[in-house]
């Protein structure tokens, strides 16, 4: 082989030179993005031999058997609440409460955790025109919150993140959450997704009341949540909106579990795509069908039927 | 003929420490939250301090350049590197010039006859034309055009091979 082939061979099996370069560069550029978490690990709150730190340091004066952790950042004890390890002084501690993560309140109104690009976060009183003697959670499972005279929406993402909610002809005294989605005054009821709120006129609210999930009925309907439930006659949907469940009587709709219901007629298996299902039709209601709300239940069903077919042959 | 060349060595050497210090400096008494809070953040972070060390040391390459003088005497191919000696190659011993040009700008390995690529450079700071170089070396020594392709990305690769070692 002359020089000029051994250059040109040598040339050629530099390729796998250049693919363990790529390689290190790879990992010098994932070491690069874990590289904060070495230098300046997140800061705890820790319990060591009986003292209290946060991160790697000690807080002192706390009685560690009264100390609880609220949030990563907020704990408090009997007298004080605590921010990123440092007493924070404008917040009673008597009336402070946890409205939903990040947000808190006390007699004096409500607070925050403001992040920011440039600085340190800090729990900042929330401003805004909201009645802070009556400002309260609608419910745990909700980002609803209410005062005397409106309603309101928490978004930790938007600024403000206190949103005030305008809906027409609602009672805000007599409002509740029920479930999930649903909300009820004294007159009407509401669906609510994201802090979005449509009223409901179809819906008989004296009579109203949540069955599940996925399930809800007044005196006239039954009604569930589409999302990612299909029928026969409606398709499902990506985000939570509502359908009235045809067919089944309202009146004597009950549930037997999250995922069986039974009324005068037949029985219904209502669960998303994917769940496992099994169920045994109860002696003497075979002709009444149960009416399977999915598509695997569809599936299951015609299965059913041809089963019963063949036996009905033999 | 002279090429202004990064000293990489001494460039990475220099630059990259500093480059270091800032950023420890920045996440450990900067003390921002999101940089630590996050993971998903982290990982933004460490891509905008990539992106930004990369900057700088783009910025600051020319800053860090050797000036490299090639002349031709008596045979010999003489390459100094600020002035001072470098390299001494027999002329009849250089083989092969290995280009890849894109967009004028342009990459030449040069190999002896041990098959060793003794000097690379490029004309990113030196406003030297390709044909220049060619003829330089075309002055003294006889240099024969092969394996000429284009590659996908773009640019042409060409071997100019010392027509002795053909």
């Amino acid at each position: 082989m002359n020089v000029v082939n051994q250059i040109n061979a040598s040339q050629k099996s530099k390729k796998t030179k250049i693919i363990l370069i790529a390689v290190l560069a790879f990992v010098v550029l994932m070491g690069i993005m874990i590289l904060p978490f070495f230098i300046n690990p997140k800061a705890f709150y820790d319990e060591k031999d009986g003292k209290l730190y946060f991160g790697s340091k000690e807080l002192t004066g706390i009685n560690p058997s009264e100390f609880k952790t609220i949030d990563y950042n907020v704990a408090i004890d009997c007298t004080r609440v605590y921010y990123n390890g440092k007493p924070v002084d404008f917040i009673d501690r008597k009336t402070f409460k946890n409205l939903t993560r990040e947000f808190y309140a006390d007699k004096n109104g409500l607070y925050y955790e403001k992040t920011s690009l440039y600085a340190k976060n800090k729990l900042v009183p929330l401003e805004g025109s909201y009645d802070k003697a009556t400002f309260h959670s609608l419910g745990y499972q909700t980002t609803l919150f209410a005062d005397k005279t409106s309603l309101y929406v928490i978004d930790a993402f938007s600024n403000p993140p206190l949103k005030k909610i305008e809906v027409s002809g609602l009672d805000v005294a007599t409002l509740q959450s029920l479930h999930n989605n649903w909300l009820k005054d004294k007159a009407k009821v509401y669906f609510e997704v994201w802090g979005k709120i449509k009223v409901c006129p179809e819906i008989d609210a004296a009579s109203f009341e949540v069955l599940s999930y996925s399930v809800a009925k007044d005196k006239n309907k039954v009604y569930y949540i589409t999302r990612n439930l299909k029928t026969k006659t409606k398709d499902a949907t990506e985000t939570d909106d509502y359908a009235v469940l045809e067919g089944a009587d309202a009146p004597t709709f009950r549930m037997v579990n999250e995922k069986y219901y039974r009324d005068k007629n037949q029985d219904w298996t209502i669960s998303k795509k994917g769940e496992k299902v099994e169920y045994n039709a109860p002696e003497g209601r075979k002709a009444n069908t149960p009416a399977p709300v999915n598509e695997a239940n569809d599936m299951a069903e015609k299965a059913r039927q041809m089963a019963e077919k063949a036996a009905g042959k033999n | 003929m002279i090429f202004r060349i990064v000293d990489r060595k001494k460039f990475l050497l220099t630059v990259l420490p500093i480059l270091g210090l800032i950023a420890y400096v920045v996440i450990k008494y900067a003390d921002i939250d999101w940089i630590t809070l996050n993971s998903m953040r982290t990982k933004l972070f460490g891509f905008a301090l990539l992106i930004v060390c990369l900057a700088i040391i783009t910025f600051l390459s020319k800053k860090f350049g050797v000036d490299y003088e090639f002349q031709i005497n008596n045979g010999q191919l003489f390459i100094t590197k600020d002035r001072s000696h470098h390299i001494t190659l027999p002329l009849n011993e250089l083989v092969m010039l290995k280009v890849f040009e894109n967009n004028k700008i342009y990459f030449v390995r040069m190999f002896d006859a041990s098959g060793r690529n003794f000097f690379t450079f490029n004309n990113s700071y030196t406003q030297i034309p390709l044909t220049n170089v060619i003829s330089f070396f075309n002055a003294h020594i006889n240099l024969i055009t092969c394996n000429e392709e284009y590659p996908k990305m773009g640019g042409r690769k060409v071997d100019y091979i010392n027509k002795t070692y053909l």
